[in-house]
């Protein structure tokens, strides 16, 4: 065991818990971890600081980063503070070519992360989202790669709803009310799960009450959400495109 | 060479295999025969009756005999049944070699050192041939498996083939005229001994005379189907020989032995040649290029004697200390399940066979045409992929094949795709896209499809890997089995257990069972052993069933194994099989043939256990109750297993009863059984259990029945029952128990009792003496005597206490909700006492260890704190190093990367914007809903405008919201970003990146699904309800995609319909509101429902309207119209009573043929009905139509909203309705 002490990562499951979406679970392994040297012991506070930030809850970064804190962690202050404040939006590159629907370049990006560690928990959640992107066939190896996920570590809403992107993407509908289920059961209020629940109520022909309800539940959670506000502003646009054509007579 | 079975013993000299039954027969150069089980390993029998060594052995292939011959020049028959020889043969005047029966006639030919071969009939138990020629001893002699020819060896270097035809006529002649052949013949041949001699010495020639050998030959045996005959001499070479009917000849010869062959015989099913020598090794021969294949060496003896298994895949050979059963290859067929299916390797062939449905296909050809036979698979579901495992007898030279299973294949003519080959011991899937490859230094590999190695892990010693989930393995070293992390590299768990062979993952990789040789081990997701079982046999196979029991074979039986270590036999097997799925008591396998075969077993012996284990006596008492479970061993094993009230349930017998009811504290069914028994051992053991329990009454009753009057007494002192106290003391008294009659009235403070009591026995100072310390001081009872001690002044009465209360009834025992079969068990005897028994649950005391908790994790908070501070410390030289040290950065690699060029190129330029696949689908499509889908509505407003005319779009508000927000799903990437979309295809499969329609939700089929419920709507009189679903039905068919011309037309009639419903419902519905008192008025009404009539409705509801028109008519009295609205409901085929009333109003109308009003309705002229003013527009006359949903107006409505869909514009030019891309073209 000895020998091998070198190359384990003393983090995998602080950052695994991380990276998959299971914050609170990140939190507990980097609470429980002791490190073995001090550069270790900031990278774990930087996880543990980036699973807070990730639960919305900003108030303990802020109060526990204070400017005497190393300077590794004063970046997840500015962070915490970013979010608290709900403004602009920033995001990664990979997601931000998806974003941008430049899938050429997301796929760039993963080619060099594939070649830096193909293996990583990271590459592998970034190859699932370009390969979703990327649709037809590859959904498949989308699902292949969070049903991965949930069978090593533990289910989360963010694998499921990952997977049940997969399954509707590919029209299986049945699949995907099981995982949007499972998901469901673990947060009723997952922005994501509740979007696709939506998309699978109106594929099953459910009726329309059903759909609703997940829309009023996730204005209700997440008034901000881009989701949301795209909805709302469809909305108005409806009503002023309504004025915009009239009958040539009336009664 | 795989041995399966050692025997020590003298020097072995004959062998011979029971053809059905695990059975070997070797007779021993000491005189004795033996009768193993191979498969059991035991020894069955021995026969000891030769005098000297006995040489030829061998069975009888459907009589329970076996013929022997000795040096004692003995011939003997044996029945191994009544296990004794039952007759000898002599003839012979010197050793004999070998004894065959013949298959099929009553005949054994041996052979002996006198020089001749001869044939005895076992029947008549005469000889009835002789066969001479050789000049030297003959070693062998064996019959041809079907022609009527012999073969024998002889120390003269020939090797002679005899035509015995003559002999065999002579039998089949006389079979003909009177013995019928079979079990019956020996009897019949008893009765009439010596009838073959009715055709005297029948003669037997020599047919071929073999020479070739220069010394003398061992052995001589014929192939079983070719004309061939192989031999083995003192000249150390195997000579293989060919026949006709002319003449034989030499083929070839196989040298390789350096000492004396002495025995040769050919594969039964395969191409090889198999010999033995005093050079102390087998070797396998190629018949054909006639090559040394394999040498099997000993160290010290020297092998004599060879036989074949006549079925099985199983070689005996006979040698100085013993005899070794072997086979010469593995026959486990390699194969893999993957949910409903199993692949396996059959021949050159991969196949697959679906369990639900029993296809078997092959799917793919497999390199090499199967030669080397596979040893392993690992499947990949995610790829279609298999890894094949080939192992050589060096294992260093072991290969692995990756081959990609073509998708589509003709079973009848499989593909057979290139595989990507390399050596390497074990390969198996770690991941969707990788496997580990253990190779020939046992080190271990990851990897990835192209079969380029990816990583090289650094493992714990292993000498096999096993699967073990997705980027796990299980690593086997000599004594235990390792669960690793490949990815970690870490080695989570570890697990005791000697050379496991095979591991078999429950369904859901919750439990694990490791098969070793002799040893089954079930282990847990984390490797903790749960049971270990031992087997005496070998374990073969195994698969977990649904409901967490492993049934696993071994050589001879079906068994199973629930995790807490409970085992049995659930069938027995004739042969080895290999369990593949368990479902129900369908138990899937293959055979060593490779063949599937599903087997039925009966579960219920486990299933029973399970849910004892599982608590679910429901299922246990059904089961008690319908199965035959009944049995001394269940009942042991209930006992056994601390399940007393179960066993209770089987159990009659009542002594057995009795102490199971105790056992399980059932004092109500232990009285019951104690009174059946009335036996005072058992009234004893059961007043303690009852007085354990407080139970008083039953203690006092046991008791009485026990005649215990000292505890009875004792038991009314303490429960205060005074008034039977005092009874015992009478009883006390009535018995002469002085020492009993005085106890009682001390506990019961009867002073003058006592007094009395100490009087009577002549204790006169005592009597006195307790009658003074009462202050009784009646002369007459005291006795006065002069050297009594005055009483001491301060002397305390001794009084025992009064009792408070009596206790009549029993202790109160806690309420406890009864035990499923406490409550079953009682519901057995008659009306029994209500309350159950059961000992008060102890409340655990929690505080101390949650207390202690608290405390640790303070000091661990403390400790905690010193280490961060001393840690901080010793950071802080390093800090100056920080600036540049990024690598301790923890920042995810994209970010890096996108970092990267900005630092390269000095600026960084953000990409463009790329294609949404939002404008793919507008770009895509001409259909209004694929725009709504995109977002852009104000395209899709524009094509619903062009198309069919829609000016109004507020109706379409939430359908075009409830569409648009189906249109993506969504999921997370990064933590805390905004999500990312994914916009689901219809034509996902081959859309490409630029080629994406958008799925759709709204499907024909659930359209007119709705409009059913619109019918039933409108049959129920909602109309107003049905009206606004119809409503929305209509929009909804704009916002339809379909594929075929057939749905175009469909969703057209849809339209269709929907219109004449909402028309007809609009106008009924209006005219209901409309006033009814004058005759104008009236007039109206009837000309609405009139035109009721002509709208294009379901018959159901054409009857109804009719109905509503016809009587309307015959009331206004127009008599001519109503009788036509007669007529026309008849058409409508109605109810009986309908039709009847119908009849009747047209009797009444065809008296008097006419219209008192003139109304505007002629029902021979076809006409529209207006949707607005729902007057008729006669053909030819000028209509505007409705562009979307087609309803007819007067040409005055033009421009209007169509009041029908409440969307288009009347009379407005359009393309019309667009829902498929077909019309686009």
């Amino acid at each position: 065991m000895a020998r091998q002490q070198g190359e384990v990562d003393e983090l995998f499951d602080v950052k695994n818990a991380f990276y998959i979406g299971n914050y609170q679970q990140c939190i507990n392994e980097a609470q429980k971890l002791k490190p073995s040297t001090s550069s270790l012991q900031v990278e774990r506070d930087a996880f543990l600081y980036r699973a807070y930030i990730a639960q919305r809850k900003y108030r303990v970064v802020l109060d526990e980063i204070s400017a005497a804190s190393p300077a590794e962690l004063q970046p997840l202050r500015l962070l915490a503070e970013y979010f608290a404040v709900p403004s602009k939006s920033s995001a990664l590159s990979l997601q931000i070519y998806l974003k941008m629907d430049r899938v050429d370049l997301a796929w760039k990006e993963l080619k060099s992360m594939q070649e830096m560690d193909d293996d990583a928990t990271l590459t592998q959640l970034a190859t699932a989202w370009v390969s979703i992107m990327m649709n037809g066939e590859r959904l498949q190896d989308g699902y292949y790669i969070f049903q991965e996920m949930n069978d090593k570590h533990s289910s989360t809403s963010l694998l499921l709803n990952g997977q049940a992107t997969c399954f509707l993407g590919q029209g299986k509908y049945e699949e995907a009310e099981s995982s949007l289920q499972e998901s469901l059961d673990k947060d009723s209020n997952n922005p994501d799960t509740l979007i696709n629940m939506i998309v699978l109520s109106q594929h099953t022909g459910k009726p329309p009450e059903v759909a609703n309800r997940y829309l009023s539940q996730l204005k209700d959670s997440h008034l901000d959400h881009p989701f949301i506000k795209e909805y709302l502003q469809k909305e108005s646009e409806f009503d002023q495109l309504v004025s915009q054509y009239a009958p040539a007579a009336s009664v | 060479m795989l041995t399966k079975f050692e025997t020590k013993s003298a020097r072995v000299k004959g062998l011979s295999f029971h053809p059905k039954r695990p059975w070997v027969l070797s007779s021993l150069h000491n005189g004795v025969i033996q009768l193993w089980d191979y498969r059991m390993c035991t020894l069955l029998d021995k026969f000891d009756e030769h005098d000297g060594p006995v040489r030829g052995i061998c069975f009888h292939n459907q009589q329970p005999l076996f013929v022997s011959g000795g040096d004692d020049y003995k011939i003997k028959v044996w029945n191994y049944k009544q296990r004794r020889c039952i007759f000898t043969l002599l003839g012979h005047l010197d050793y004999i070699r070998t004894t065959m029966f013949h298959h099929e006639y009553p005949w054994i030919l041996s052979a002996s050192d006198d020089q001749t071969i001869r044939i005895w009939n076992w029947q008549s138990r005469t000889c009835i041939c002789v066969l001479t020629g050789h000049n030297h001893y003959v070693m062998c002699a064996q019959f041809h498996p079907s022609d009527d020819i012999v073969v024998s060896a002889s120390l003269d270097q020939t090797v002679r083939v005899w035509d015995i035809s003559g002999i065999a006529n002579n039998l089949e002649g006389l079979r003909k005229k009177n013995v019928a052949p079979g079990p019956g013949g020996l009897d019949e041949h008893l009765k009439n001994p010596g009838a073959t001699d009715l055709f005297g010495q029948a003669d037997a020639v020599v047919k071929h005379v073999l020479e070739g050998h220069d010394r003398g030959v061992n052995w001589a045996c014929f192939h079983p189907t070719l004309p061939l005959i192989v031999s083995g001499a003192d000249d150390r070479q195997i000579k293989l020989w060919r026949m006709n009917e002319a003449k034989a000849w030499e083929v070839d010869t196989c040298r390789g032995h350096y000492n004396n062959v002495s025995c040769v015989l050919f594969h039964p099913r395969q191409e090889l040649i198999l010999s033995n020598s005093e050079d102390k090794s087998i070797r396998v021969w190629d018949m054909s290029k006639r090559t040394c294949l394999h040498t099997f060496r000993r160290e010290h003896e020297r092998f004599w004697v060879l036989a074949a298994h006549p079925s099985l895949n199983l070689f005996a050979a006979g040698h100085d200390s013993g005899m070794i059963i072997f086979k010469l290859e593995r026959e486990r067929p390699a194969y893999a399940v993957h949910g409903n299916l199993l692949y396996y390797v059959k021949d050159r062939f991969l196949r697959k066979l679906d369990f639900t449905t029993s296809k078997d296909t092959a799917v793919m050809q497999l390199r090499g045409g199967g030669r080397t036979p596979v040893h392993s698979m690992s499947y990949n579901p995610a790829e279609n992929s298999v890894l094949l495992c080939t192992r050589t007898s060096n294992v260093e030279n072991s290969s692995y094949d990756l081959y990609g299973i073509p998708k589509d294949s003709d079973s009848q003519n499989p593909e057979s795709p290139e595989s990507k080959r390399s050596s390497g011991v074990t390969a198996i899937w770690v991941a969707r896209n990788r496997f580990a490859v253990l190779d020939r230094t046992h080190s271990l590999m990851i990897k990835n499809l192209k079969n380029e190695v990816t990583k090289k892990v650094q493992t714990p010693n292993c000498d096999e890997i096993f699967y073990a989930g997705t980027g796990m393995l299980l690593l086997r070293d000599s004594d235990g089995v390792t669960l690793f992390d490949v990815q970690q590299k870490r080695t989570l768990a570890q697990v005791k257990i000697g050379k496991c062979r095979y591991v078999v993952w429950s369904a859901d990789m919750s439990h694990v069972a490791l098969l070793a040789k002799h040893t089954v081990n079930i282990c847990n997701r984390r490797l903790e052993s749960l049971c270990s079982i031992h087997e005496n046999t070998r374990v073969k196979s195994g698969a977990w069933d649904d409901s967490g029991v492993f049934i696993y074979t071994t050589s001879n039986h079906i068994k199973y194994a629930i995790s807490n270590g409970d085992h049995g036999i659930i069938r027995t097997l004739d042969l080895p099989i290999y369990i593949t799925r368990v479902k129900g008591n369908q138990v899937f396998c293959l055979d060593r043939e490779c063949k599937p075969r599903i087997l039925s077993i009966d579960p219920t012996e486990f299933k029973f256990k399970l849910a004892l284990i599982n608590r679910k006596y429901d299922e246990v008492l059904h089961m008690v109750r319908n199965a035959r479970l009944v049995g001394q061993s269940i009942i042991a094993y209930l006992q056994q297993k601390g399940y007393p009230e179960v066993a209770l349930h089987f159990v009659k017998e009542e002594k057995t009863r009795f102490s199971l009811a105790l056992e399980c504290g059932n004092i109500e069914v232990a009285l019951e059984a104690a009174r059946a028994l009335d036996d005072k051992a058992c009234w004893e053991r059961l007043g303690q259990a009852a007085l354990m329990q407080g139970n008083h009454q039953v203690v006092e009753m046991c008791y009485q029945r026990t005649k215990n009057f000292d505890k009875l007494s004792f038991l009314y002192l303490i429960t205060g029952n005074l008034d039977k106290l005092r009874k015992m003391m009478r009883i006390a008294e009535i018995r002469k128990d002085i020492s009993g009659q005085y106890q009682g009235a001390l506990f019961l403070g009867n002073v003058s009792e006592r007094v009395k009591i100490l009087g009577n026995c002549d204790q006169h100072s005592l009597s006195y003496l307790t009658a003074e310390v009462h202050g009784l001081s009646d002369p007459q009872s005291t006795v006065k005597e002069t050297n009594i001690p005055p009483v001491r002044p301060n002397a305390k009465l001794l009084k025992p206490p009064v009792p408070v209360m009596q206790a009549e009834t029993n202790w109160p025992l806690l309420t406890v909700s009864k035990g499923f079969f406490e409550g079953a068990a009682m519901a057995r005897g008659k009306n029994s006492a209500v309350s159950t028994v059961l000992v008060p649950n102890p409340v655990e005391d929690t505080t101390p260890e949650g207390w202690g908790v608290d405390a640790e994790l303070g000091l661990d908070e403390d400790g905690l704190g010193a280490d961060e501070e001393r840690e901080l410390g010793s950071a802080e030289p390093e800090g100056g190093g920080w600036d540049v040290g990024d690598e301790d950065l923890v920042l995810p690699p994209e970010l890096e990367n996108s970092v990267v060029p900005g630092a390269d190129d000095g600026y960084f330029v953000p990409p463009t914007k790329g294609l949404s696949q939002l404008q793919v689908w507008v770009n895509n499509s001409q259909l209004p809903v694929d725009h709504i889908l995109a977002g852009s509505f104000e395209s899709a407003f524009r094509l619903l405008h062009e198309q069919v005319g829609v000016v109004d779009f507020r109706p379409y508000r939430t359908l075009f919201l409830s569409i648009f927000s189906s249109s993506r799903t969504s999921y997370t990437a990064l933590p805390s970003l905004s999500p990312l979309y994914c916009y689901p295809h219809r034509n996902w499969k081959d859309a490409g990146p630029k080629g994406g329609k958008p799925a759709i939700g709204l499907k024909l089929a659930d359209l007119v699904q709705r409009l059913q419920v619109c019918y039933q709507l409108t049959t129920g009189g909602k109309f107003s309800e049905a009206i606004e679903k119809l409503h929305a039905l209509v929009l909804s068919i704009t916002l339809l995609v379909v594929e075929t011309r057939q749905e175009i037309t469909e969703a057209q009639q849809l339209l269709h319909i929907c219109k004449e419903y909402i028309l007809g419902l609009k106008m009924e519905t209006a005219r209901k509101e409309l006033p009814k008192a004058t005759l104008e008025d009236q007039k109206r009404l009837c000309e609405m429902a009139a035109y009721f009539t002509h709208c294009n409705l379901q018959p159901v509801h054409q009857i109804l309207t009719l109905r509503t028109a016809l009587n309307l008519f015959f009331k206004l009295k127009n008599y001519k119209t109503a009788a036509s609205f007669a007529r026309r409901l008849l058409e409508q085929g109605p109810r009986q009573e309908v039709a009847q009333q119908a009849r009747k109003i047209l009797q009444a109308c065809d008296k008097n043929l006419v219209d008192e009003h003139q109304l505007q309705y002629d029902e021979h002229n076809p006409f529209a009905i207006c949707g607005r003013t729902y007057r008729p527009i006669y053909r030819g006359k000028a209509e505007e139509k409705c562009p979307l949903c087609g309803a007819s107006y007067m040409p005055q409505f033009k421009g209007t909203v169509c009041a029908i869909c409440m969307v288009a514009e009347v009379g407005k030019d359009t393309v019309g309705l667009r829902i498929s891309p077909l019309q686009f073209r």
